[in-house]
């Protein structure tokens, strides 16, 4: 740092003229960042067991409502793929006492958010108002909870919908990267690795009764939490919940539990996706990572800010800006309950994607060596732009939702920032030399077999396993 | 620089005693100019002790001449690339450390360059606003654009060649404008005029639209007022200004008959793409397509998505938007086909549900819903600062005035469903649209290669 001062103060005496009486040399140093001052989380239960969650904010007159459900994709019967997604795709759609039609009238018509969608680990309903439609709001979403409706039209045409975004997923190289890469991380039966919105097979074997049964046991709130976020005090949103949720009730908590990943899965490997005469290639690096609530959190965050978190992070500078491969290239870790994993990514034309391999790998490798100004950058960002996570109620309502759903500590957002002044340069190094094993990653490009087996060869990484596309996805429907 | 105050007033105050109980927000700001011309929008918002600070350029695609296209996003790249005082990579560097994530977007009309970040870095940034809005001209080299040609090619590849569909972006500019309209070539431009860009060119091109009488700076957030106007002054008040440019080359023209392209692309289902010139932006019939695009595609109670998607199921989506710009708006309609379904099958009902609207104005209810749902927008973009920012430097672009922030709302709701009606005889033509179809490889009878029913044809 202190040389590349020494050169812009030489660039700097050259151009004096031009800098006239405001010296430009030297950028202001930001002082010492305002805290971000969280009002507590409220807690507390309703008569039916629903638990919870209150981030009081009256800065706008909005209230934000996450319901969340332990009933992802994780739970479909292994027969039944795709179940989860359907149930959620169903649940916003009717009730009992209106057909779609209506029900898509009066909510438009009040002019709120009530949607419900699911996700590999929860399914959840999201309520956003403006204060003065709270009550009617609430009706609404109470409707969708009491009196549930799953006709058989209905499950038959959002089936039609589901397959249509199974079929896409076999011309779209990104959507086909994203399924490949968990499928050879974890096996295609494991719950992270299978397709979540199923096959055309599975949504087969989805009858009515299976749908009911899903719902029936699990949208239920001894098995939800609610968090709400926006202008509202704790007496007032009980006093709105209570009597419209009361009778709603039963069902019991749904653990999350992911089992290890497939023993037959192959790590250390390269694969060939083959799509024939596709231009560019897709590139992951993939390899399994921790879960959420591991003590390694702030070091892995930081170190992969340092790798590839933002646009000035290594892997961008290097594939983007040093060698012109690709516009741009991100690495991340996922963290669900258990079992996470690390990607790397980018896209290249199909005629550098060895020489772009060989970029990514150089990066991890060099991820040994942590300069005390990279890890001192990277701290400062994380700790820096931790109040964006406020700024609107959906995100707030989403940080405290990550919270419960993995039980982190009570303390997690409180102590964020100081969590990440503990750490200590050799912790991020450490970090890089558990979670950045690229030895052991799985390589996958997908892209024009003809064009890039030869690169790869040259690479000497050992011999590359050819997939189609029909490995990954099973036959189209 | 702590003088932040903490409890100081909410520049945010409910207003709720407007028509039909909306609970509209308004905002408080305050607007100046230095003596170079540089516009500057500040307003204050405590939520978070963050700002978000904007720079606009008044350029974009539509001024580049031919032989110059895909210049200003060129540009664009270029402003990340260090000036004489800051390596290139610095910029980031330093927008990083302090907590900042920092971008940019080029359209046909304006150049905006958006950083989010602490308050305590409100220094810095004008600082690096300032210092790239000043000097970055003379810092342009051949090894600087080669890069970020390089760059930007990639990010073609990325955003139109590697997508299933993505060329839609690129072929529908050159079908709804026609040749010579300034919207005509697509922003990124082409391969040719890029490769011939040369640092002379660019330079010229900076020096041309950069510069504080041709922009504006605006910042939202939690920061001192009086410590912002004269940091503000600091840092920018040394910089030459210049007079507004005219942006424009050439004269916008309308396309007057139906324009057809059909593309074969790597997808699954087959696509149709209507697009429709409409008025500019806050002209006359601006407010009543975008509550049109609302009422028949957005939502689950939209007129089209009903009939084409639930009704009829005869695709899969709908997609409706208006998109505003400064010298012709464009409406565009899409959707894809369930398996089977040929285009113009699906044309046939947009043509006969428009035909609907056009001859018998919409229920109350429909409108009433649309706007409804145009207020909740309006009240979730309220909680971001990026889009506060956005939307402050938009109004005194387009409107030439910020307060137009606080008045908006009303065009919508001072709407009556026979102005829709009008609107969509006016606007939504038959003879006067592009129509796109993407199917996939060696299926081309899917699509519509002219004009189906060429007796409707003017």
């Amino acid at each position: 740092m202190r040389n590349l001062y020494v050169l812009l103060f030489l660039l700097w005496t050259g151009k004096s003229v031009l800098a006239q009486e405001v010296d430009r040399s030297v950028p202001p140093v930001p002082g010492k960042a305002e805290a971000l001052k969280l009002p507590e989380v409220k807690s507390f239960t309703l008569s039916n067991g629903l638990r919870i969650f209150l981030l009081e904010n009256n800065a706008l007159p909005l209230i934000q409502f996450q319901l969340m459900f332990n009933a992802g994709s994780v739970f479909d019967p292994a027969d039944k793929s795709g179940l989860s997604n359907l149930v959620f795709d169903l649940v916003d759609d009717q009730t009992a006492d209106r057909a779609p039609e209506a029900w898509a009238d009066a909510l438009d018509y009040l002019g709120v958010e009530l949607e419900s969608f699911s996700r590999a680990e929860q399914g959840g309903i999201r309520l956003f108002t403006p204060l003065s439609r709270v009550e009617p709001a609430l009706d609404l979403l109470a409707a969708m909870l009491l009196r549930p409706d799953f006709p058989e039209g209905a499950i038959a045409q959002k089936k039609q919908s589901q397959l249509l975004r199974l079929t896409q997923e076999y011309s779209n190289a990104r959507l086909l990267a994203a399924q490949a890469m968990r499928t050879l991380l974890y096996g295609k039966d494991h719950p992270l690795g299978k397709r979540f919105a199923g096959s055309k097979k599975s949504l087969e074997a989805i009858s009515r009764t299976d749908v009911l049964e899903f719902a029936d046991t699990f949208i239920r709130p001894q098995n939800a939490y609610l968090v709400v976020a926006g202008a509202i005090g704790e007496a007032d949103l009980q006093a709105l919940l209570e009597p419209r949720l009361q009778n709603w009730t039963g069902g019991q908590w749904h653990a999350l539990a992911i089992p290890p990943p497939a023993d037959t899965v192959h790590y250390k490997r390269l694969y060939i996706l083959d799509v024939p005469e596709k231009q560019q290639t897709e590139l992951r690096f993939i390899q399994l990572g921790p879960g959420a609530a591991t003590e390694d959190y702030f070091a892995v965050q930081v170190m992969n800010t340092i790798l590839g978190g933002t646009f000035a992070s290594r892997l961008n500078l290097s594939l983007r800006e040093k060698k012109g491969l690709a516009y741009g290239a991100a690495s991340g870790f996922y963290f669900p309950s258990a079992y996470g994993y690390f990607v790397a990514q980018a896209n290249v034309k199909g005629d550098v994607t060895g020489v772009a391999i060989r970029a990514f790998l150089e990066e991890f490798e060099g991820m040994s060596a942590v300069s005390t100004d990279e890890f001192e950058r990277a701290l400062s960002f994380l700790t820096n732009s931790f109040p964006k996570k406020f700024e609107s109620l959906q995100s707030s309502a989403e940080e405290i939702s990550r919270i419960v759903c993995y039980g982190l500590p009570h303390d997690f957002l409180c102590t964020y920032n100081a969590s990440l002044q503990q750490l200590q340069l050799e912790d991020i190094k450490s970090a890089a030399a558990r979670y950045i094993l690229p030895q052991q990653m799985i390589v996958l490009a997908v892209g024009d077999r003809a064009t890039i087996e030869a690169q790869l060869r040259e690479l000497n990484l050992g011999p590359a396993a050819v997939l189609e596309v029909w490995d990954v996805l099973g036959d189209q429907p | 620089m702590k003088q932040i105050c903490l409890i100081g007033l909410f520049t945010l105050f409910w207003s709720l005693a407007m028509a039909q109980e909306r609970q509209l927000v308004s905002l408080d700001y305050e607007q100046f100019r230095l003596s170079n011309g540089l516009t500057v929008v500040l307003q204050r918002d405590t939520r978070v002790p963050m700002i978000a600070m904007q720079v606009w350029y008044n350029t974009g695609s539509a001024s580049e001449p031919s032989g110059s296209h895909g210049f200003a996003h060129l540009l664009e790249h270029l402003m990340f690339e260090g000036t004489p005082h800051q390596e290139p990579g610095e910029f980031d560097r330093l927008v990083e450390s302090a907590g900042g994530v920092s971008n940019a977007l080029t359209s046909y009309d304006h150049t905006y360059y958006y950083t989010y970040l602490p308050s305590n870095a409100l220094d810095l940034m004008l600082y690096l606003e300032s210092d790239r809005m000043g000097y970055l001209g003379e810092a342009i080299t051949a090894e600087k654009l080669d890069r970020q040609r390089e760059v930007v090619k990639n990010e073609y590849y990325y955003n139109y060649e590697s997508k299933p569909g993505g060329k839609k972006a690129i072929l529908m500019s050159g079908l709804l404008f026609p040749e010579g309209h300034p919207y005509h070539h697509p922003v990124i431009g082409n391969f040719d005029d890029l490769d011939a860009a040369q640092p002379a060119d660019i330079t010229a091109f900076f020096k041309r639209f950069y510069h504080p009488g041709n922009a504006s700076l605006t910042i939202v957030g939690d920061f001192d007022l009086a410590y912002a106007r004269s940091r503000i002054e600091y840092w920018f008040g040394g910089l030459k200004g210049g007079a507004l440019s005219s942006k424009i080359p050439t004269p916008a023209t309308q396309i007057t008959e139906p324009s057809y392209a059909v593309l074969e692309d790597n997808v699954e289902a087959a696509q149709l793409v209507l697009q429709y010139p409409t008025p500019p932006v806050f002209a006359e019939g601006d407010a009543a397509m975008d509550v049109l695009a609302q009422l028949l595609g957005k939502g689950r109670s939209a007129l089209l998505y009903r009939k084409l998607v639930t009704e009829l199921q005869l695709a899969y989506d709908l997609r409706v938007k208006h998109q505003s710009h400064e010298l012709s708006s464009y409406f565009e309609i899409s959707a894809t086909a369930r398996p089977g379904v040929a285009l113009k099958t699906i044309l046939g009902v947009i043509d006969a549900e428009l035909s609907g609207i056009k001859g018998q104005a919409p229920e109350e209810d429909a409108l009433i819903r649309a706007v409804n749902q145009i207020e909740l927008n309006w009240l979730k973009n309220m909680q971001s600062f990026d889009r506060q920012a956005f939307n402050l430097s938009y109004y005194y672009w387009k409107k030439g005035d910020p307060a137009f922030i606080n008045e908006d709302f009303n065009r919508y709701t001072s709407l009556k469903v026979a102005d829709l009606s009008r609107a969509a005889r006016e606007f939504l033509r038959t003879d006067r649209r592009a129509v796109l179809s993407i199917v996939p490889k060696g299926q081309s009878e899917l699509g519509i290669e002219s004009n189906p029913d060429p007796a409707r044809k003017k």
